[in-house]
């Protein structure tokens, strides 16, 4: 699995801003260690196997699962860490906070313009120029080189959560299903954090879930449903 | 080279100056027709930096763009093994975009559109300011917004694309990975 991160920022020195990247990517790499399914050795795992106590778990970890609760709470059961299948997938979460968390290390390193795009998760601060508001695409469900819809962000957040990448990762945590309601679910708000987790339980909610992200945080919602969703060939 | 019109159902909540366009799309499927287009909006200062995170290290690469020209190192992705999806037959159908409450530097707004394929049929403004004058911006600012003419034109300058997480692999395919090229 893997995905990508590009980060884009717009900053007159050079060195400041290479460090400032550096940093970035080394605090998604340790969250990448940390909460990684696919490395046994990763706490994520050992937490899985039930290796790990209560009092055994690092900070993050916590303050992962603190995320996911409020967030169970909040939608009424729809998002939940626990798969159907009874393990633990902090993956709804973990995305969007690592890559606030290194957004929020190159504000604090003085990176006033950038665009941190995690694996189709984007944080935008500042502007690319003066005056001009970063443009971020949401990708049309059906093509991956096509665009459903432009977005003008500043400072905030934009995740979408769909199907089409990688197939029926997201459940219902009230029924267990994955045969979620919507092809794809984006949702705009001030902290990717909370954006991410929103998309995801959107996305699971279906239709009824675009006004709910609104009364929880969001400042946008674009839900697809499927049955417009053009025919894949 | 084809274009992907977007007729189907949209449920867009939301504040409308948070969005530049929506529906009714286009897009090329192949990176030519959008890369001569994003080459002319690379910033002088702009620093790009790709790098890739993952558990298999599958086509990841660490890079820093720090020159004072932008620098995109792309991920490797060794093989063009992920085929861009079909080419989407086109559906007609009623593209409905729902707005809820929204606040804005003018206060509340509640949106309505609807329209059919890329010709929008109707805009109600359901709730907006106690400024008379704002409804008429609202459907000026709405529709030219919402035709194809503005996504085409909007789509010169994209500067990321947010879309459900991609592989290592899958990136290659993505447009984010033209933005990344020749940003």
């Amino acid at each position: 699995m893997g995905t990508v991160v590009s980060i884009d920022v717009r900053h007159a020195d050079p060195v400041a801003a290479s460090a400032a990247l550096d940093a970035a990517f080394a605090v998604l790499r340790a969250a990448d260690e940390r909460f990684s399914p696919f490395r046994p050795d990763s706490e994520l795992s050992r937490l899985d196997r039930g290796e790990l106590s209560d009092d055994e778990l690092s900070e993050d970890m916590r303050t992962v699962l603190a995320v996911a609760e409020r967030a169970r709470a909040d939608s009424d059961g729809v998002f939940d860490v626990r798969t159907p299948e009874g393990r633990i997938d902090t993956n709804g979460v973990v995305k969007g906070w690592a890559a606030q968390r290194a957004a929020d290390g190159l504000v604090a390193a003085g990176m006033v313009d950038f665009l941190l795009n995690a694996g189709g998760d984007v944080v935008a601060r500042g502007e690319p120029e003066p005056g001009q508001a970063w443009q971020v695409a949401v990708r049309h469900p059906g093509d991956p080189m096509a665009v459903l819809a432009v977005l003008e962000v500043r400072d905030g957040a934009v995740a979408t959560s769909g199907t089409y990448e990688r197939g029926a990762h997201v459940w219902d945590g009230r029924t267990g299903s994955r045969d979620v309601p919507l092809v794809s679910a984006t949702v705009v708000a001030p902290d990717l954090t909370v954006a991410d987790v929103l998309a995801t339980t959107v996305l699971a909610m279906g239709p009824d879930g675009a006004p709910w992200a609104m009364a929880h945080g969001a400042t946008a919602v674009l839900a697809v449903p499927p049955e417009d969703l053009p025919a894949a060939g | 080279m084809s274009t992907t019109p977007w007729r189907g159902t949209i449920i867009f909540v939301g504040g409308i100056a948070a969005i530049a366009a929506t529906a009714a799309t286009r897009f090329a499927g192949v990176e030519g027709a959008v890369a001569p287009a994003l080459a002319g909006s690379g910033a002088a200062a702009a620093n790009t930096s790709t790098s890739g995170t993952g558990s298999t290290g599958a086509g990841s690469s660490t890079s820093t763009g720090t020159s004072s020209s932008s620098s995109a190192s792309s991920t490797g992705s060794s093989s063009p093994a992920a085929t861009p999806a079909g080419k989407p037959a086109a559906k007609t159908g009623t593209v409905t975009v729902v707005g809820s409450t929204a606040q804005t530097p003018y206060g509340p707004v509640q949106l309505s559109v609807t329209f059919n394929g890329s010709k929008i049929s109707n805009v109600q403004a359901l709730q907006y300011p106690n400024w008379h004058g704002y409804s008429v911006q609202l459907n000026q600012y709405a529709i030219p917004q919402l035709n194809q003419e503005a996504v085409a034109a909007s789509s010169a300058n994209i500067n990321g694309v947010s879309g459900a997480t991609f592989t290592s692999q899958a990136y290659a395919q993505s447009l984010q990975s033209a933005i990344d090229q020749h940003g």
